[in-house]
């Protein structure tokens, strides 16, 4: 399914009696990952990664310090092209595409070190993320036809209403250089979120935030997934943050999946509990 | 207490006033000119200045918008220049000037703007596909030797050829004076206003968040190639119109005027203005079009003075005179009007203020 046929996300005000959508098992995986792999010279970064997210999954890619976490989201992203395997973005091969291709495709992401274009304002910000669906040609700009105000205006309401989301649309004049460490994170996700994704990649969302932040963040990533039906994959070390809101949880170590499963699984697997605090000596 | 809102003006008063302030600007230029008051002399630097003005706003956006920084911009302007020149020398425009029959002349005119616009676009789209791969040093250093294979290109491409084109280093003369105050005037409106309704447009903004994160731009679907290829032929065809525009002010054109030099000319230029700030551009493509012709009386410590002004400058203001500070008429109105009939307002921006400390 193309882009194009995708319904449309319409943001709307959350409704007091919302439902999380049921997760459609009928429908293939938003995302599916098949024997994924790269590698940089002789280091095989990430081998055989297999993984699947749902349409309105939440999901989490944990590991340790340089386990390949962000390598597998630049992979998907295609910032790298993978050496080998497949990824199906909903059902289609997205081998040879841009980044760019993969981002109109629908997958948006926020990165680990933030990517904010520091000296454009907060709105700019939301709007360059608006650039794909405001349509208008250059020369509609330059002679400023009718056309260029109402799409403008159109984009300057929509993004006032994703800068909603987080409560800042009173901030939207400030550059965004300027924003507090916390909500520079915040916009990176409107911003991700603008482009009209069905895939979300989140690389550390809560590095830096103190705990009340962190839970604030919890429920802002559920509401974010429960208004746009979109599917969710994040990174983090924060295992409050992982435990509490993800479905299905990934665990990767050295470049290959040790554990999969529900966080109840991960939390009790002796693999993973190796990998993060070492193998019990014998005799102990 | 009843609050009012703040005063605003609506988005059509904004291009009347600005439209309302240029007209008037362009009568009182023609009025001291036919008056007197500004000789022939200075109407002539008054060109000059026009034409540095066009090229510090088209180096302007390679630079500071597209934070790239080609250094190739003479031979954009050179090409600019000798596809006007010859294609006005092969029309009977000479004749018409003669005879004073400047209606006739329009069409050509327009034809010779637009053809050297073309040109000097194309030759854009030739160099920036392959310079825009690179970035930072390596671009400045392709764009360089760009630059210079344009000027050579022109001393000798008359012997490859074998008839007389660009006449070599001996130079291209006899070409119709066609530039007048006029015409630069309308063409720095012009060029002006379209990088203005650009830059303020979602290609304007997907040219500046390159600028501030390329990655960044790709990872939410922004086409950097084409962007970055845009941004650069704009910037190219500005420069060949201000070429164009040289070559009908001057009458003759020899490669020699476009060496490396006439870059780094145009790159102070717009360094001292401010990268990223048009006002800055235009401010500081005056200021040094006309203080060099200030100082011609110690002319042999102009450029010492020229220099010494701009190390004050990098070390004092580094972002340059304006930074990336852009005038907007509207605003400047608008905080007047504010402060006059809201005076409430301006407690409350106190008490903002205060808070935000």
């Amino acid at each position: 399914m193309s882009r194009t046929e995708r319904p449309k996300t319409k943001l709307v005000p959350v409704p007091a009696t919302n439902i999380i959508p049921e997760r459609d098992v009928s429908l293939p995986p938003i995302l599916e990952a098949r024997h994924l792999g790269i590698d940089f010279g002789g280091l095989s970064a990430v081998s055989d990664f297999n993984f699947a997210i749902g349409r309105t999954e939440i999901a989490g890619l944990i590991g340790p310090n340089g386990a390949g976490k962000t390598t597998v989201f630049n992979l998907l992203t295609k910032v790298y092209q993978p050496t080998r395997g497949t990824i199906l973005l909903d059902g289609m091969d997205t081998a040879g595409k841009t980044t760019i291709q993969v981002n109109q495709m629908g997958i948006a992401r926020t990165f680990q070190n933030i990517r904010l274009f520091r000296d454009l304002s907060v709105l700019d910000n939301v709007l360059v993320g608006l650039h794909n669906e405001t349509k208008y040609t250059l020369g509609t700009a330059m002679f400023r036809l009718p056309q260029y105000w109402r799409k403008e205006r159109i984009a300057k309401e929509r993004a006032l209403e994703l800068l909603s989301i987080f409560d800042m649309q009173d901030m939207a004049d400030h550059k965004a250089g300027s924003l507090p460490y916390g909500a520079q994170r915040r916009l990176e996700i409107v911003r991700a979120l603008a482009t009209n994704p069905c895939l979300l990649l989140l690389d550390e969302p809560a590095a830096g935030m103190n705990p009340s932040e962190t839970s604030e963040l919890m429920d802002n990533i559920v509401r974010i997934r429960d208004m746009f039906g979109i599917a969710i994959l994040l990174i983090e070390h924060d295992m409050n943050l992982v435990m509490g809101i993800c479905e299905g949880i990934c665990v990767l170590n050295f470049g290959k999946i040790i554990a999969k499963g529900t966080p109840e699984d991960i939390q009790a697997n002796p693999a993973v509990i190796e990998a993060y605090l070492g193998k019990k000596k014998e005799g102990q | 207490m009843k609050t009012r809102s703040k005063i605003r003006i609506p988005m059509p008063a904004r291009y009347v006033i600005n439209l309302a302030l240029v007209v008037g600007f362009y009568f009182l230029l023609t009025g001291l000119i036919s008056s007197g008051i500004i000789t022939n002399y200075w109407t002539g630097i008054l060109i000059t200045v026009g034409i540095n003005i066009i090229l510090a706003v088209s180096l302007n956006i390679a630079t500071g918008y597209l934070g790239q920084l080609p250094l190739g911009h003479a031979g954009f302007m050179a090409v600019g220049a000798y596809a006007g020149g010859i294609f006005m020398k092969a029309t009977p425009a000479a004749a018409l000037l003669k005879e004073g029959n400047t209606a006739a002349l329009i069409p050509y005119i327009l034809a010779a703007i637009v053809i050297s616009a073309v040109v000097a676009g194309i030759f854009g789209v030739i160099i920036g596909i392959p310079a825009l791969r690179l970035r930072g040093d390596y671009l400045a250093i392709i764009t360089l030797g760009f630059g210079e294979i344009i000027r050579v290109v022109l001393t000798n491409i008359d012997s490859v050829l074998g008839f007389d084109f660009t006449y070599g280093a001996a130079g291209l003369k006899r070409i119709p004076k066609f530039a007048s105050v006029t015409l630069v005037f309308i063409c720095v409106v012009l060029a002006c206003f379209f990088i203005h309704t650009m830059m303020k447009s979602k290609h304007g903004r997907a040219i500046l968040s390159i600028r501030d994160n390329e990655i960044a731009s790709e990872s939410v679907g922004v086409n950097t190639t084409y962007y970055k290829t845009m941004a650069f032929v704009f910037s190219a065809m500005l420069a060949g119109i201000a070429g164009c525009l040289y070559a009908g002010y001057l009458g003759s054109l020899y490669p020699s005027t476009f060496k490396f030099m006439k870059s780094i000319e145009i790159l102070v230029i717009v360094v001292l203005g401010g990268m990223g700030s048009m006002l800055g551009s235009i401010v500081s493509a005056t200021v040094l079009t006309v203080l060099p012709e200030l100082l011609r009386s110690v002319a042999d410590y102009r450029m010492v003075a020229y220099s010494l002004a701009l190390v004050v400058m990098m070390i004092f203001r580094p972002k340059g005179l304006f930074g990336s500070y852009d005038f907007s008429m509207s605003r400047v109105l608008e905080k007047a009007l504010n402060f006059v009939f809201r005076p409430e307002l301006r407690k409350g921006k106190e008490e903002a203020d205060n808070e935000q400390n």
